[in-house]
C-alpha cells in the first residue's frame, strides 16, 4: 500500500505542491503578523452598509482563507482525475493485477491517498483561519471569519462526497466515460445557472442573501451547527467506505486475488 | 556508555533543543507580556497552540541532521504508517474512547470526592443548551479525530522521537522502562512550561502559582505519556496518540456541565481539577500494567514449556 500511495504522490508532484503549500503558508502567516487588524485601525477602516466600521486588512485576508478553502477542493477534485488517469496512460494497472498485492490494495490505495490528501488540506485551512483570526480586529469581519471556521468541516464532507463519487467513476468506468459524465454534469449545472440569469429574477434571490443575517442564524442554532458538524463526517466517510466497497465489487473481475 | 547510547544521547539533545527552542520562541513572542491565557481570548490561544507543531517539525529537522533517514514504518522509522492488522484497530478505536471514559469517570470521582462542586444548572451560566451538552462527548470525539494535526505535532515528536530513545537510553536496565517514563513525562511537561505560567491548564489562582502548577504537569505529562507510549508501541504508530492527545484535549465530558470548581478554594480547589483525572488514568495504567505482564508472563511459560 505504501508504496502505490508514493507513486500517486509523485503522479501529483507532490513534493514540489508540498513545499509551494509550506511557503505559502508561511508566507499567509507572515503577512498577518506584519499586518495585524488591530494596529492599522485607522488607514484601512471602512463603513458598511449598515453602519458599522470593518477592517479592510482583515477583509481581505478573511477572502483569502475562503479562496485557499475553495483551492484545496479544485486541487482534490483535479488529483481524483490524475491518480486514475495516470495509471490509465501508462497502462499500470494491468502491472499492478500481475504484482502480488492482496486483493482491493489498488482501490484502496486511491481511496486512502485522496483521504489524506482531504486531511492535510484541512489541517492547513485550520491554520490559515487560526492564523487570520489570530491577528483580527473585532467586529464584523472576525463573525465571518467565524463563520467560515463553522462551515469548514461542511465543506471538506461534501469534498469527500464529491471524490467518493468520481473515484467510483475513474476507476470502474475508466478515465474517457468519467470524464464524459462529469462533463455533462457540469453543463447541466452551467445550463441551470444560465436558465436563472436568463429566465428567473435573479437579483430578487441575491437580496435575500445576506451574509450578516447568515452569521446571525448561525449564531442563533449552535446545536444544528454543532450536529451538522459532529454529523457530516461520520455520514460522509460512511459514504466513502460504501462507496469503495461498491467500487471492489464493480472491479472483482479485473483485480486478482494474491491471498 | 556504550557508543551507540552515546549517539542516541546526542540526537535525543539535538532533538529538544529545537522541540523547545521553536515551541518557547513561539510562546514567548506571541504571548503578551502580563496577559494571562484567558486574557489571550479563543482566537490567540489556538494560534499560541500552534506550537504544539514544534516537536513533530524538530523530529524532521533532528533527522535532517543527523541522516536517520525519513522511514515511514518500521524500527527507528518516524512511525507514521497506520495498520488495522492483527487486531491493531483496537489501539485507534482506543485512543478515541478511553479519553471519554477517564474525563467522565475522573469527574465523577471528583464529585464522589467533593459533593459541593455539584451544581445541576451550572452548563447555564457557561450559555450552553442541555441537548447540546449531551453532544459534547461526541463533537470532541469527532473534532478530534479530525482536527488532530495540532495534537500529531506533539506526538510525531515526543513519541514519534522523543520516547524511542529515551527507551534505548535506559535498556538494559531492570527499571529502565520506568524511568525513561519519567524523564519523557517531566521533559513534556517542562515544554509546558511557559504555557503554564501565564495559567494555561490550571489557571493562576492557586497557591505556590506556577511552580506547583508546572510539578502537577510533569505528574500528568508522565501519566498520560504512558498510555499514549503504550497505545504507539502497540500499534506501532502516531496516530493512536495523536488521536488520543486530540481527543483529550477538548476535554470531552457531559458531567463538565454541572461542576462548578469556584464553590471549593485552597488546597482543595487547588488539586480537585487535577485529581479525578489522575486517579482513574493511575488505574487506567495499573490495569495496563497487569494486561500486559501477564500477557508477557504467559509467553514466558509457553517458552518454558516448549523447551
Amino acid at each position: 500500500m505504501g508504496g502505490l500511495l508514493y507513486k500517486d504522490f509523485v503522479s501529483v508532484r507532490g513534493k514540489r505542491f508540498v513545499c509551494f503549500l509550506c511557503i505559502f503558508t508561511l508566507i499567509f502567516i507572515l503577512i498577518r503578523v506584519m499586518f495585524p487588524g488591530d494596529r492599522f485601525l485607522d488607514d484601512f477602516m471602512t463603513i458598511a452598509e449598515d453602519g458599522s466600521r470593518i477592517n479592510l486588512i482583515d477583509i481581505i485576508l478573511d477572502m483569502f482563507a475562503w479562496i485557499f478553502i475553495f483551492m484545496n477542493m479544485l486541487f482534490i477534485n483535479r488529483w481524483t482525475m490524475e491518480i486514475c488517469g495516470s495509471d490509465e496512460n501508462n497502462k499500470l494497472r494491468s502491472f499492478f493485477a500481475a504484482m502480488p498485492y492482496e486483493k482491493h490494495t489498488y482501490i484502496a490505495s486511491k481511496y486512502v491517498f485522496i483521504l489524506i490528501a482531504v486531511y492535510v488540506f484541512f489541517s492547513l485551512s485550520q491554520i490559515w483561519i487560526i492564523s487570520c483570526g489570530a491577528f483580527m480586529s473585532e467586529g464584523k469581519a472576525r463573525d465571518i471569519l467565524m463563520a467560515v471556521n463553522a462551515m469548514t468541516l461542511p465543506f471538506y464532507s461534501l469534498t469527500i462526497f464529491i471524490s467518493a463519487i468520481e473515484l467510483f467513476l475513474f476507476l470502474v468506468l475508466g478515465k474517457g466515460r468519467a470524464m464524459m459524465i462529469k462533463v455533462g454534469f457540469l453543463l447541466l449545472l452551467a445550463l441551470c445557472v444560465i436558465y436563472i440569469f436568463l429566465f428567473k429574477d435573479y437579483s430578487a434571490m441575491l437580496d435575500k442573501i445576506d451574509i450578516f443575517s447568515i452569521v446571525q442564524w448561525m449564531e442563533k442554532n449552535s446545536f444544528f451547527l454543532t450536529l451538522l458538524q459532529v454529523l457530516s463526517p461520520v455520514i460522509t466517510l460512511l459514504c466513502y467506505w460504501g462507496a469503495y466497497r461498491l467500487c471492489c465489487i464493480c472491479c472483482a473481475g479485473k483485480e486478482r486475488d494474491y491471498d | 556508555m556504550t557508543e551507540d547510547k552515546k549517539s542516541e544521547l546526542k540526537r535525543l539533545i539535538i532533538y529538544l533543543a529545537f522541540s523547545f527552542g521553536l515551541a518557547w520562541i513561539m510562546f514567548l513572542v506571541f504571548i503578551p507580556e502580563g496577559k494571562t491565557w484567558d486574557e489571550l481570548g479563543q482566537l490567540k490561544q489556538s494560534f499560541i497552540a500552534l506550537g504544539m507543531l514544534a516537536p513533530v517539525i524538530a523530529h524532521v529537522i533532528t533527522r535532517l541532521i543527523t541522516k536517520e533517514g525519513f522511514a515511514m514504518t518500521g524500527e527507528g522509522s518516524m512511525m507514521l504508517g497506520i495498520s488495522f492488522k492483527n487486531r491493531k484497530w483496537i489501539f485507534y478505536f482506543l485512543a478515541i474512547l478511553l479519553p471519554w471514559i477517564y474525563t467522565e469517570l475522573g469527574n465523577a470521582v471528583k464529585i464522589l470526592l467533593c459533593p459541593e462542586i455539584y451544581d445541576p444548572k451550572y452548563y447555564i451560566s457557561l450559555d450552553i443548551e442541555k441537548r447540546l451538552l449531551l453532544l459534547l462527548p461526541i463533537a470532541g470525539m469527532v473534532s478530534g479525530v479530525i482536527g488532530s494535526f495540532a495534537a500529531f505535532g506533539e506526538e510525531g515528536g515526543w513519541r514519534g522521537y522523543m520516547m524511542p530513545k529515551l527507551t534505548k537510553l535506559f535498556e538494559g536496565k531492570p527499571t529502565g522502562k520506568l524511568w525513561a517514563f519519567i524523564f519523557g513525562g517531566v521533559i513534556w511537561g517542562l515544554w509546558h512550561a511557559p504555557l503554564t505560567c501565564i495559567g494555561h491548564n490550571f489557571g493562576t489562582e492557586y497557591p505556590g502559582f506556577p511552580y506547583l502548577g508546572i510539578l502537577k504537569m510533569c505528574i500528568f505529562c508522565t501519566l498520560m505519556g504512558i498510555i499514549l507510549t503504550f497505545v504507539t508501541e502497540k500499534s506501532g504508530s502516531v496516530w493512536p496518540a495523536a488521536i488520543m492527545h486530540a481527543v483529550n484535549n477538548t476535554n470531552p465530558s457531559i458531567l463538565n456541565g454541572y461542576i462548578d470548581y469556584e464553590k471549593v478554594s485552597g488546597l482543595k480547589g487547588m488539586l480537585l481539577p487535577f485529581a479525578g483525572r489522575m486517579i482513574v488514568m493511575v488505574l487506567i495504567i495499573g490495569i495496563l500494567a497487569l494486561v500486559t505482564g501477564r500477557k508477557h508472563n504467559t509467553g514466558v511459560k509457553e517458552k518454558s514449556h516448549t523447551m
